[in-house]
């Protein structure tokens, strides 16, 4: 049903946490009930931190982890355009009923990267 | 890495004594049980054997037994078979709103057959709502069916009661009790019913076969058709090496039995007591006191549990959640929903179901490492924050 990868984020939770003072955003997923928080911080135009905490399913969590991962060192312009594709590639993919965790994850970096940083 | 089993509701281990009596029937006893030369005999000879061992451990006649492919045919046996056989004399029939998808699918089918279901149900302990049951009663009820232990909170349910109720208005009476065989004490005649379904792999058996307990005297029309086997109530060549082993499993649950009693619930009430104590903003679903012995199920407020059973699975413990449900959606357990318990509990919901293949270590394994993960869970969750 999950990929290794989406196991294995899940199980060691990497970037997992909060940062103060930089840029953030929240995104909720009404129909079940998902919570996903990113923290970015940007040093020189790129992401230096990312960090995310997430209430949620395997998907919500693996999807915020991963957002981490690939954002950090990325210039804010290379960040804003990841895709949910490059995510779920990422992810080695998502079960179809689990996709919107990739949806919230873009969703949140592209809400942090606009509220200023 | 210690590797902990606690999904025992799932599927169990085959006990090596079953495993044991089953080999010599896939390379030197093969025989069909139908053929009357020796090889036939021998297979006959000893599928009775096993049918007197199932009905030993239900307290019923070995000819009241047949055997089928599994709990989920048996379910569907009982049910179609018997609804579809009383069709003359009314098209009602009773459930619960707890049952196995076995039960409730089948109910779903009849249904757009044209036959009338009601779901009765449950109270937040678990326990279905008999006024109801008893209100829902009708001229035109042919067929009730209630299981006897939950498979996710283990809740035992007054099958006695409800048998009387069944018999004095003259209903078949069936129950699922897959989660009970082999786990408390189950006496076909002081329950009353009428058909009883029990599952193999449930009890340390192989997976694949099963078996349905027919009060002599039911009828019931067969859910296989073709050859003459089980005495016309189920064709197909009998599937000999499971069989034996279902016939061994039986005996070993029987010769298990006050065991997995006080043993079991030893070990189960150890962990859910302990958990209780250690692990803030956690309870327990169901009732604590009309409960099978092996199974807690638990929520961890803040966590999810697909999310929490993956984690612990890195670490060497297999349990089973109801926070998504199989069938690949986004629906949480239905048994949960049924008993009203709210949302974020189903969705941070863990089921433990134990077997006598467990141990005191393997509690404190859990023990040891269930808290730092749901701590650790509980740091990252934004809601668990702000409650």
């Amino acid at each position: 049903m999950y990929s290794p990868t989406v196991r294995r984020l899940v199980a060691e939770l990497p970037n997992s946490g909060r940062l103060s003072g930089v840029a953030s955003s929240r995104v909720e997923n009404p129909i079940c009930g998902d919570v996903l928080e990113l923290y970015v911080s940007v040093a020189d135009g790129c992401i230096a931190e990312a960090r995310f905490q997430a209430t949620g399913c395997p998907a919500a969590i693996a999807a915020g982890a991963a957002i981490t991962i690939l954002s950090e060192g990325k210039s804010v312009e290379a960040a804003r355009r990841i895709t949910v594709e490059q995510l779920l590639e990422f992810l080695e993919g998502l079960p179809v009923h689990k996709r919107h965790g990739a949806d919230m994850a873009v969703r949140a970096l592209r809400q942090a990267l606009e509220g200023g940083y | 890495m210690r590797r902990v089993y606690f999904d025992n509701n799932a599927t169990t281990a085959v006990d090596p004594q079953v495993f044991e009596a089953m080999k010599p029937f896939f390379l030197e006893d093969f025989g069909n049980a139908s053929s009357i030369h020796a090889f036939g005999q021998r297979a006959r000879a000893v599928l009775e054997e096993a049918r007197r061992q199932v009905a030993d451990l239900i307290g019923a006649q070995p000819q009241e037994i047949v055997f089928t492919s599994g709990g989920t045919e048996s379910d569907n046996t009982a049910l179609r078979g018997v609804a579809t056989h009383l069709r003359e004399r009314g098209n009602h029939i009773i459930t619960s709103a707890i049952e196995h998808p076995a039960i409730l699918r089948t109910c779903e089918q009849l249904e757009k057959e044209g036959f009338e279901v009601t779901y009765v149900p449950a109270a937040k302990n678990g326990l279905i709502k008999l006024d109801v049951l008893e209100s829902a009663v009708k001229d035109q009820t042919i067929l009730l069916s209630v299981m006897y232990v939950n498979n996710e909170t283990g809740t035992v349910q007054p099958l006695a009661r409800i048998a009387e109720l069944a018999r004095s208005r003259k209903i078949v009476f069936h129950t699922d009790a897959v989660q009970a065989v082999g786990k408390i004490p189950v006496d076909v005649k002081q329950l009353g019913v009428d058909l009883l379904s029990l599952s193999s792999h449930k009890l340390h058996g192989p997976k694949g076969i099963g078996a349905l307990y027919v009060r002599r005297g039911v009828r019931f029309n067969p859910l296989l058709l073709g050859g003459p086997h089980e005495r016309s109530r189920r064709a197909g060549t009998e599937n000999v090496p499971g069989i034996i082993g279902l016939g061994k499993a039986c005996e070993l649950a029987r010769q298990n039995l006050s065991d997995f009693d006080t043993r079991v619930r030893g070990l189960r009430d150890r962990l859910e007591n302990t958990v209780l104590e250690k692990i803030p903003d956690s309870s327990v679903n169901g009732s604590r006191t009309e409960r099978a012995p092996h199974v807690t199920n638990l929520s961890f407020r803040g966590t999810e549990g697909e999310a929490l059973l993956i984690s612990l699975d890195f670490q060497g413990i297999a349990v089973s959640t109801g926070s998504a449900c199989s069938s690949g959606s986004l629906e949480p357990s239905h048994v949960l929903r049924a008993l009203g318990i709210p949302s974020d509990l189903i969705h941070g919901s863990i089921r433990f179901s134990l077997s006598r293949m467990s141990t005191g270590e393997d509690v404190d394994y859990v023990l040891d490492v269930l808290p730092k993960t749901i701590a650790r869970m509980r740091e990252m969750s934004p809601l668990y924050r702000e409650r």
